[in-house]
């Protein structure tokens, strides 16, 4: 038997606790190994000077201290967390992942009704933003109770729920107050920066870059106007410029004696800012401008009332 | 005077009912077990520690431990050695925190040679001559000088089998050490000892 083999039965060769083979082995090695007849020697005062040393009692409060410390701490522990997930790792998973992805859908949704709550409240046509200026388009849709009492403009703003019943088409009513002739200096519609001007000249002129929707002085200088006497000579002539612009007329109104008429006119969303730069020259339009959501829109319904000035 | 390691072999039905008692909503039942094996725990953790405070609070954390952890004892191993492991990781684990080795350092500058209390090292035998409970007194500091410089693992090894009077079966199934580890351990820590011990044993 080797020494670290002996040693490791010292204490048991010590106590008796060998059977006695190994006794016999380790007794052997021990008479021929000097070092490991020292170790045991030296093992053999050690272990009686170890058990000579006293036990040290725990004290006297011991018990109290520990029942105390247990109470406290049952109290002050809080009540076990419900686990997150108290199932099998690919359950969890999936009910995470579904749980995402329920989440994702929901804010998705949220957004696009929010879009388009957004879109339905504010007007910004690509097609318009290149063809007529964006202020002029505001001013236009911008919604106000009629104030003067030039004639009744009613504005529908209940538009909406006509959209949802015409898909690609937008309506409103816009009034039109002609202007008298005689009212008006021949030489005004080719001056129109004279301080003379009536109304929709001062705003033409006062605008100057001509993002109003009464037009521009420029165009006012390029047009030749031949002011209609009657309200009927008004009517074709519109009737024409809404063929021009692609559009059409819905009603035939009844032959007015130099009162009012109304027509229902059908134009493309695109040409609609040309129609009242057209319209414009006739007379005044009655503000406030209908407000009218062009969003998605392909064609827009129009109700002109045209009435003339003097009435 | 308190029970030896070796003396604490009570029925295993005994430690088992108490347990069982404790358990079904008897709390007097850990009570019996704490005054059983509060003495032998408390000895332990001085012996490891070498403070009374820190001693006392490792062997209060203990049953604590104890307390709160009885429900997931299986009953693989006897109460005891469970007990005795959760003190020697508990006293471990002071062993190795910041703080505990700082305040050794300190003490050791403060006492180099022996900074035990009178009582770690009382012995036993009052029949001994005034001259003779001297002598041993010396000497059962300089063993415990020269154990309480060995490393942890070391350490408590010996602490359970050469004070404590552990089986290494016993010792094994507290340390979670191999028998035939523990025993080389031992006899090569021993052998450390004969060499520190030199001129004193």
């Amino acid at each position: 038997m080797k020494c670290s083999k002996t040693r490791t039965y010292l204490k048991d060769y010590l106590n008796a606790r060998l059977n006695s083979r190994l006794t016999e082995q380790v007794a052997g090695h021990i008479t021929a190994c000097n070092d490991c007849r020292k170790e045991l020697d030296f093992l053999k005062s050690y272990l009686e000077q170890t058990k000579a040393i006293s036990k040290i009692p725990a004290p006297p409060d011991f018990l109290s201290e520990i029942q105390k410390k247990i109470r406290d701490r049952e109290y002050s522990t809080p009540s076990p967390r419900p686990r997150f997930l108290p199932l099998p790792v690919p359950v969890a998973t999936l009910a995470s992942i579904l749980i995402v992805a329920v989440f994702v859908f929901f804010i998705n949704n949220h957004f696009q009704f929010i879009q388009n709550n957004q879109s339905s409240e504010r007007f910004e046509p690509p097609s318009l933003v290149k063809t007529a200026p964006e202020t002029a388009i505001e001013k236009i849709i911008q919604p106000q109770p009629p104030a003067n009492g030039i004639s009744q403009a009613k504005t529908e703003t209940s538009s909406d729920s006509n959209l949802s019943r015409a898909d690609n088409k937008v309506s409103g009513t816009i009034t039109l107050t002609l202007l008298q002739k005689s009212a008006v200096p021949p030489q005004m519609s080719q001056q129109p920066k004279s301080p003379d001007a009536p109304l929709i000249t001062k705003r033409a002129v006062k605008k100057g870059s001509g993002q109003t929707a009464l037009g521009t002085g420029k165009s006012r200088q390029s047009t030749e106007i031949s002011r209609p006497d009657d309200i009927n000579q008004v009517i074709n002539q519109i009737k024409t410029k809404v063929n021009i612009l692609g559009g059409r007329l819905e009603n035939t109104p009844e032959q007015p004696e130099d009162k009012s008429a109304q027509l229902v006119i059908t134009l493309p969303v695109e040409n609609y800012q040309s129609f009242l730069t057209e319209i414009s020259k006739y007379g005044q339009i009655q503000k406030p401008y209908p407000v009218i959501n062009f969003v998605n829109k392909t064609l827009v319904e129009i109700k002109l009332t045209i009435s003339n000035g003097n009435e | 005077m308190s029970k030896r390691f070796s003396e604490l072999k009570e029925p295993p039905a005994t430690d088992h009912q108490l347990i069982l008692d404790f358990l079904g909503g008897n709390p007097e039942a850990f009570n019996q077990l704490l005054l059983q094996y509060k003495n032998p725990v408390y000895n332990l953790c001085c012996r490891m520690l070498e403070n009374a405070g820190d001693a006392e609070d490792c062997a209060q954390e203990t049953f604590i431990k104890a307390y709160f952890g009885l429900k997931g004892f299986r009953f693989k191993s006897s109460f005891k050695t469970w007990l005795y492991r959760i003190a020697v990781n508990t006293c471990k684990n002071k062993m190795t925190s910041a703080e505990y080795r700082s305040r050794q350092n300190i003490i050791e500058l403060d006492k180099p040679i022996s900074h035990l209390d009178d009582m770690y090292l009382e012995i036993e035998d009052k029949s001994k001559s005034p001259e003779t409970a001297a002598l041993e007194k010396e000497t059962a500091a300089a063993i415990m000088n020269a154990i309480n410089s060995l490393p942890p693992l070391e350490k408590t090894l010996i602490v359970l089998c050469d004070i404590e009077d552990g089986s290494y079966e016993e010792i094994a199934a507290i340390t979670g050490l191999k028998l035939g580890t523990v025993k080389s351990k031992l006899a090569r820590t021993r052998h450390h000892l004969r060499s520190k011990l030199e001129g004193v044993i």
